[in-house]
């Protein structure tokens, strides 16, 4: 697409996104399941920088997010002891970015996709991609 | 041997392996067992266990885990035998070539006789590349291209 | 004393048309504990979408699963229209709503069709089969293709409908709803269809929105749920209201299922009388920038796309959760307790699409 880039007054951005920290998550998300919150999945974003983690629930048709940001070897807290549900979209943060995860109830030890033939996490951005020299 | 390579013309006995593929052409491979088109009507039946096969049917561009159990289960067919890729993906990897789990076609892994391409490949392709499957193994031309 | 054996089910086993391996405990002949061995199809979709141009990842994101490849296109065509700010023309919308349903129709029939021969009751697997042809002949009709349509683009519709075929298409639809009609009570009234599903691999309401299943397994549990309430495409306008029943069962998600059948013939049709005039396309332009989280709801339930845009033509990253994601949690809950003989119902009573999963 040869065009130029139209110029968006403002992004659009996803509604509903409570920035919390590391320590505060799984109380966050203990709140989110009393209220009748049914999980749907994480999304992990890798900025290059830091991993941007995504939780998003849904209650009646309205959706809720929680962002955590956390370095690229620090550990986050699982919620399956909250949401059992979530091992899987955890497991796969696991393999594919090698995020490390504490407390998971069923672990696969970051081979539940990718087989040993893969033994870097391919999702996550090398060093060189970091610094702004290919990709 | 002569009946026993008469009958295996006549009802040759398929395996379909799944290696990877978006279920697209699984479902035609199903579609091409049902009333409509109907490969019973050329005595071909599908089988679960690779030692009663004697064609082997893979879909998908074949996944490093699915390269594992796809090389196992064409070990474990007696020959002659034939393997047909079904699909472009199976063929050449198609869409999921630049994928990062995928080898990009089922002759990355193990000696392909007959290749339907078709993303979904139609069930008369389907059809059609069995007899021809069928055909090639009666010649008794193994073909011998590289592990 | 129980006696414990360790079974691996698949990952290449006749009632499983996908390759994925569950390993079971049984104590007996009931079963203990299951735990899923997965990796089989992965194929690393996420990331070959960053890699594409953002238009090619319409070719793509309708490979992540073939059954329910319209909608995953339409998920997909939405959330770049929103981070580019463009709305399809109406015509666009309705017909986008036609074939969503209509592969919502045909992944409907062969999940029936499936369910029967998990009973092994081959002649009614091959009768729904054959139904299923009908839809499979309106697909080939009106898109060109039989399983991969490909008939959504960035900004609309790549092809039209004329007068003709949307009279064929009401004809097969006329066609496909009297068959049905009259194959129907032969699952949903069998007494011994019935032995083996009524108050199998329960899920009561409050545990399967703890274990976030979504789609019919959601809907059998008593929910109602269905994103298209939300009113995305045309449904907004085509009056929709979702199926629910209480109980929970392998049974109650058949009926689901069944009677959404006729509801996504009764949205085909009023989609098709409605159908405005005018143009199919809105030209997409700039490249798409911002984030943007998109839910539809594919045949087996919701299914999610969040994209983020850089501003180049490549996405920075694609995020896609399909429902049988969030399905197959429950199955971990249902099948411990169940006697072995029906783990085939019961896996297939959430309508599993392995290569969705791990994508
Ligand atoms: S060839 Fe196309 S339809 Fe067939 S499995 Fe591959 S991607 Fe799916």
């Amino acid at each position: 697409m040869g065009e130029a880039h139209t110029i968006h007054a403002e992004l659009p951005d996803i509604e509903n996104v409570q920035v919390v920290p590391k320590e505060q998550l799984l109380e966050r998300v203990a709140q989110l399941a009393e209220q009748g919150h049914r999980f749907i999945t994480t999304t992990c974003i890798d900025n290059g920088e830091r991993f941007e983690v995504y939780y998003h629930f849904d209650r009646q048709l309205a959706m809720t997010h929680l962002q955590v940001t956390i370095d690229r070897d620090a550990p986050l807290p699982s919620i399956t002891p909250i949401y059992f549900c979530a091992f899987v979209a955890e497991n796969e943060m696991k393999d594919l970015f090698g995020l490390r995860i504490d407390g998971l109830m069923v672990d696969y030890q970051g081979r539940m996709l990718v087989s040993d033939e893969l033994p870097t996490p391919p999702m996550r951005k090398s060093d060189a991609r970091r610094n702004g020299d290919g990709s | 041997m002569k009946l026993i390579d008469k009958a295996r013309m006549k009802s040759p006995w398929v395996l379909h392996y799944n290696a990877g593929s978006c279920n697209g052409c699984d479902i035609e491979i199903l579609s091409c067992l049902t009333p409509m088109y109907d490969l019973e009507r050329f005595g071909i039946v599908n089988v679960g266990n690779p030692k009663h096969a004697d064609v082997l049917l893979v879909t998908g561009p074949v996944t490093h885990r699915g390269a594992r159990v796809l090389r196992n289960l064409y070990e474990q067919m007696p020959s002659p035998k034939a393997v047909v890729a079904v699909g472009t993906c199976a063929c050449s990897g198609g869409v999921f070539r630049n994928c990062y789990n995928c080898l990009g076609g089922v002759d990355k892994v193990i000696p392909v006789d007959v290749y339907i391409p078709g993303c979904a490949a139609k069930p008369e392709a389907i059809i059609d590349g069995v007899l021809m499957a069928v055909e090639r193994m009666s010649e008794h031309t193994p073909l011998k291209r590289g592990k | 004393m129980a006696v414990k054996t360790v079974l691996p089910f698949g990952p290449q086993h006749p009632v499983l048309p996908e390759p994925i391996q569950l390993r079971i405990t049984l104590e007996d002949e009931s079963i203990g504990q299951v735990l899923p061995a997965l990796g089989y199809v992965h194929r690393g979709i996420e990331k070959a979408g960053e890699k594409n141009d953002y238009p090619l990842n319409v070719f793509l994101v309708e490979r992540i699963c073939g059954i329910c490849s319209a909608t995953h296109g339409l998920a997909y065509c939405l959330a770049i229209e929103k981070l580019l700010g463009i709305e399809p023309p109406p015509r666009a919308n309705y017909l986008r709503v036609v074939w969503a349903e209509l592969h919502r129709l045909h992944s409907h029939l062969l999940w029936l069709g499936l369910l029967a021969d998990a009973f092994g009751f081959e002649s009614l697997f091959m009768q729904i089969w054959r139904i299923r042809e009908t839809v499979m002949d309106v697909l080939e009709q009106t898109a060109g293709n039989r399983v991969i349509i490909s008939v959504c683009s960035i900004g609309g519709v790549r092809r039209d409908l004329s007068e003709q075929q949307i009279e064929q298409t009401m004809n097969a639809l006329a066609d496909c709803e009297r068959q049905l009609k009259a194959i129907l009570p032969a699952i949903l009234e069998d007494y011994t269809v019935k032995k083996r599903t009524v108050g199998k691999g329960v899920l009561p309401t409050e545990k399967a929105i703890r274990l976030g299943v979504v789609g019919p397994t959601l809907r059998a549990s008593g929910v109602a749920q269905d994103l298209r309430m939300t009113g995305y495409a045309a449904y907004g306008e085509l009056g929709f209201e979702p199926v629910v029943e209480q109980a929970g069962d392998c049974y109650a998600r058949a009926v689901v299922r069944a009677r959404e059948c006729f509801q996504t013939i009764d949205l085909i049709r009023r989609a098709l009388e409605r159908l405005p005039e005018g143009d199919i396309q809105t030209k997409p332009r700039g490249n798409p920038n911002g984030k943007a989280i998109v839910r539809v709801e594919a045949p087996r339930g919701e299914l999610m796309y969040f994209v983020v845009g850089n501003g180049t033509k490549n996405l920075e990253r694609m995020r896609v959760r399909t429902p049988t994601l969030a399905n197959a949690p429950a199955l971990l809950e249902m099948l411990p307790g169940a006697e072995f003989a029906d783990v085939p119902v019961i896996t297939l009573s959430i309508d599993p699409c392995i290569s969705c999963t791990e994508r």
